[in-house]
C-alpha cells in the first residue's frame, strides 16, 4: 500500500496529499526525500499514521490566506512537473488546475475549454501563477481586465476568445 | 491587592510538541519505493499519474520548428 493508501485519499479529486506534501517541504518534483520527511513529520508533529490520517482530514488549501495559498499553488505546479521539465503538459493542468484551485477562481472550466482548444501544448510557471492572479482580479465578466495589463499572452487570448464567443 | 508575577512565568513558552523520530522514519520506510530507501515517489499523489496512463505517447525528437511563440503580447512596465 502507498501514502494515498494508507490516507485513504484519492489524488484524482482530493488536493489534501499536494497539501501535504507542501506542508512536509518536500521541494523535487514528485518525490519526497527521507530528510524532508523526518523534518516536515517531526515539524508538523506526526509519528503515526492514525496522527497523520487526522492532521491530513484537517487540511483545506482553499480555506488558506491568499499569500500562503499563492505559495501553495506555486508548490503544485512545482510539484507536479516531470523531472527537470520547466512546463506541465496542458491535459495535466486539465486535471490538476481545478482541485488545486477549487472555488477560488470563476475562470477554471471557461479558461480549461479555451485551452483545450488552443495551439498551446504546455503551460509554464508564469503561466500557471499569473492564472490565479487573474482570477483574483479579474470577475467572470472581464470586469478588471485591462487591456494595457501585462497578462501572459495566454490569458490575453483566452480573454479575446471568451468575449469573440459572446458577442456571437 | 493584586500579588505581581513574575514575567518569566508569564511568558513561559509552550514545551515543544515530542514525537518519535524512528517511528517517523519507519512510515518512510513503509512507503519509500526507491532502491536505496532515500526518497518515497509521489507521481500517485497528484492527476499526474492517470493522465499519463491515458495518453499517448510523446514525440522526443524532431516536434519544435520555427521561432519561439511570444510569451507577452506588450512589455512589462
Amino acid at each position: 500500500m502507498d501514502l494515498c493508501g494508507a490516507l485513504e485519499i484519492d489524488p484524482a479529486s482530493d488536493v489534501r496529499l499536494l497539501a501535504l506534501l507542501w506542508r512536509l517541504g518536500a521541494k523535487q518534483p514528485a518525490l519526497i526525500l527521507r530528510e524532508e520527511w523526518a523534518e516536515g513529520m517531526a515539524a508538523i508533529g506526526c509519528d503515526s499514521l492514525e496522527k497523520l490520517k487526522a492532521y491530513v482530514e484537517a487540511l483545506e488549501p482553499h480555506a488558506m490566506d491568499r499569500r500562503a495559498f499563492r505559495d501553495f499553488f506555486k508548490f503544485v505546479f512545482l510539484f507536479s512537473r516531470e523531472g527537470t521539465h520547466r512546463t506541465i503538459e496542458k491535459d495535466i493542468v486539465a486535471a490538476l488546475l481545478p482541485i488545486a484551485i477549487g472555488d477560488r477562481s470563476a475562470h477554471t472550466a471557461s479558461f480549461l475549454a479555451f485551452l483545450e482548444n488552443s495551439s498551446t501544448t504546455r503551460v509554464t510557471l508564469d503561466q500557471w501563477c499569473s492564472f490565479l492572479e487573474f482570477s483574483d482580479t479579474v470577475a467572470p465578466d472581464f470586469e478588471g481586465y485591462e487591456e494595457d495589463g501585462a497578462w501572459p499572452l495566454l490569458l490575453d487570448e483566452y480573454v479575446e476568445q471568451a468575449r469573440a464567443d459572446k458577442a456571437v | 491587592m493584586r500579588r505581581r508575577v513574575s514575567s518569566g512565568a508569564r511568558r513561559r513558552e509552550p514545551e515543544p510538541p515530542t514525537y518519535d523520530a524512528a517511528a517517523i522514519q519507519a512510515l518512510f520506510d513503509t512507503w519509500a519505493d526507491d532502491v536505496e530507501g532515500g526518497a518515497m515517489g509521489m507521481d500517485g499523489a497528484s492527476p499526474r499519474a492517470g493522465v499519463i496512463r491515458r495518453r499517448a505517447p510523446v514525440p522526443t525528437r524532431g516536434t519544435r520548428s520555427g521561432p519561439r511563440a511570444p510569451i507577452y503580447r506588450r512589455a512589462i512596465p
